[in-house]
């Protein structure tokens, strides 16, 4: 018995100390893993509304929304052109969540998309998602928007080769944007 | 033991990536770019050094029967440890090792150098020896990301080598080519002992 | 929400296979694959523990680390937690189902170390999965594994028999063996879900 106490002993010193030196390493770090993950969002909401005349930084709302896996947030901005919505989206990719802010119109336009994060796509296929190139392709596309592997029709965007599906997993991550701003317009008229 | 020695065979002789095949995960999962696979063996090569430290300095306290506990927590908290501070000061790079960073604690690497160097040496050896390992984790990462890097993306350290005519074989960067790049690299130390030998 | 879950499952085994495209596991994949009836009996004590442990994980995270705001002790506990749960499985089967231990407890020790089983819990945590979810994510990642590790073991034991360069025997040949069937499973990439 006695033999028990003691190893028990040791072992929650060492758990204890061990704890103790994580609580000192959260505790220096946290706030600036904080001030980074927020920096980040600040300024993809930038990008995505930069072609906006006259947005009002101040008068950032954090809108209400439906529950829903996919939107993590959605802040409303006035400008000169009326209501603009930035919306932060999470589709899952090829190898996790991929995050993007979505700038939407009071049209229920894109107006700019901004990948923050798709690091857990495949470098060179996937993460190419993030760049200009591919996410300019939905300025201007509508409620519905698709992404097709070829032949891009009217509100439809082609993919990228070999990347298929994390080029899906951003068109899917934008169509639920816009439906959430939507939902923001529509939940604010009531 | 030399310092020496202990370092000659932490990166070459008893090499734990192209020699003892251990922690495979981070291996393939990490190189599929440079920065990829330097970032996790430095992180690897800290937690080893820590871990080795901390380990050698309690050895004599810790009951026999507890050991592998205390390893565990051990470890566990130097990767908790390197996970935040890369969090906090590299967050890209933290972003695209993603789990693997928390993995490090089941790395058998790490295990192994606890087990059979840091219980039984005294600590400046052992901090050697994790350096000497860890080293050898990162040299051998770079290696393998230096091959899936060029030949799958055209470019090494995000520098384009070779215009934009290049046409990478993307498969080297997928996961397929990780296991084959590797398989390779692997016969090719093969080779190359295998000749040494025939010529003595 | 059946429709949801399957497809997290069929992705789970097949289009991000757990080894094949997302590395958890290489170490025993590569270490017990000589012959399929190992192989198989890995697997199945993989699974086992996995479904366990993901449940149990998930549990701890969201009812105990995350009201308490004890997030960066999340990789501690979780280990610690997988390090138990394989030793009480190891001792319930040994005196209670003997039949299963003799099949599987030989394998329970290796499970500790096994990347597969506190990746899981750390992604169930990361995708944010639901109970639901994460059970499901549980049982299809040890299929996922049992799958890959089954397949690989079918090759091994036909390449023992080949007459393979000196040069690439035993570790280089399995590793582009591994490469080649990783290529097959690429093709599930395309599976409209």
């Amino acid at each position: 018995m006695r033999e028990y106490i003691r190893l028990g002993g040791t072992l929650c010193i060492i758990a204890a100390v061990a704890t103790l030196l994580l609580a000192v390493a959260e505790h220096v770090t946290s706030e600036r893993i904080a001030a980074i993950a927020l920096a980040a969002e600040i300024k993809a909401m930038q990008d995505v509304l930069l072609g906006v005349d006259g947005v009002d930084e101040d008068t950032a709302t954090v809108m209400p929304q439906e529950d829903d896996s996919i939107v993590s947030s959605i802040t409303r901005f006035e400008s000169n052109e009326g209501y603009v919505y930035a919306v932060n989206v999470n589709p899952v990719g090829y190898g996790g969540p991929i995050e993007i802010m979505v700038g939407v119109n009071s049209n229920l336009e894109v107006i700019g998309v901004s990948v923050i994060d798709s690091s857990g796509e495949t470098p060179g296929l996937g993460s190419r998602v993030a760049e200009a190139e591919y996410t300019d392709k939905f300025i201007g596309k509508k409620k519905g928007v698709a992404v097709v592997k070829r032949d891009a029709g009217e509100n439809q965007v082609v993919a990228l080769t070999g990347a298929t599906i994390s080029s899906k997993a951003v068109g899917k991550g934008i169509k639920k944007a816009i439906e959430a701003a939507e939902e923001a317009m529509t939940i604010e008229k009531n | 033991m030399k310092k020496i020695d202990i370092l000659r065979s932490g990166l070459f002789k008893e090499n734990p990536t192209f020699v003892q095949l251990l922690g495979m995960c981070p291996t393939l999962a990490t190189t599929s770019s440079v920065k990829n696979g330097l970032g996790m063996g430095l992180s690897v090569t800290a937690v080893l050094m820590c871990a080795n430290l901390a380990i050698s300095a309690i050895r004599k306290l810790v009951p026999d029967k507890i050991r592998i506990a205390a390893y565990v927590i051990v470890i566990a908290g130097f990767v908790t440890i390197v996970d935040l501070l890369l969090k906090a000061f590299l967050p890209e790079l933290s972003k695209s090792l993603g789990i693997f960073i928390p993995l490090i604690v089941v790395n058998c690497v790490i295990f192994a150098r606890a087990e059979s160097f840091a219980s039984k040496n005294k600590v400046t050896d052992s901090i050697v020896d994790g350096l000497a390992m860890g080293l050898g984790v990162t040299g051998a990462l770079v290696i393998i990301a230096s091959f899936r890097e060029i030949i799958g993306n055209g470019t090494w350290f995000g520098l384009s080598l070779f215009g934009s005519s290049y046409q990478p074989a993307i498969m080297a960067v997928l996961p397929p080519g990780g296991f084959i790049i590797f398989g390779l690299i692997l016969g090719g130390i093969n080779l190359i002992r295998l000749r040494g030998k025939a010529d003595v | 929400m059946f429709k949801h879950l399957l497809v997290l499952a069929i992705t789970t085994i097949f289009v991000e296979n757990v080894v094949l495209v997302r590395f958890l596991g290489i170490c025993p994949f590569l270490g017990v694959s000589k012959n399929t009836g190992t192989a198989v009996g890995m697997g199945m004590a993989v699974t086992f523990v996995i479904t366990i442990s993901s449940v149990m994980t998930w549990l701890v995270s969201n009812y105990v680390l995350d009201p308490l705001g004890l997030e960066y002790l999340r990789t501690l506990s979780f280990i610690l937690i997988i390090a138990g749960l394989v030793q009480l499985v190891e001792m319930f089967t040994q005196k209670s189902i003997p039949s299963l231990y003799n099949a599987l407890g030989i394998y329970l020790p290796l499970i500790t170390t096994n990347c597969v089983v506190l990746g899981v819990a750390l992604l169930n945590v990361q995708n944010d999965h639901t109970f639901e979810e994460a059970l499901v994510y549980g049982i299809s990642s040890g299929l996922s594994f049992t799958l890959a590790i089954f397949l690989f073991a079918g090759v091994r034991e036909k390449l023992e028999a080949s007459d393979v360069p000196q040069f690439l025997k035993g570790f280089p040949i399995a590793l582009i063996t591994a490469g080649l069937i990783a290529i097959a499973f690429l093709g599930f990439a395309g599976l409209q879900l």
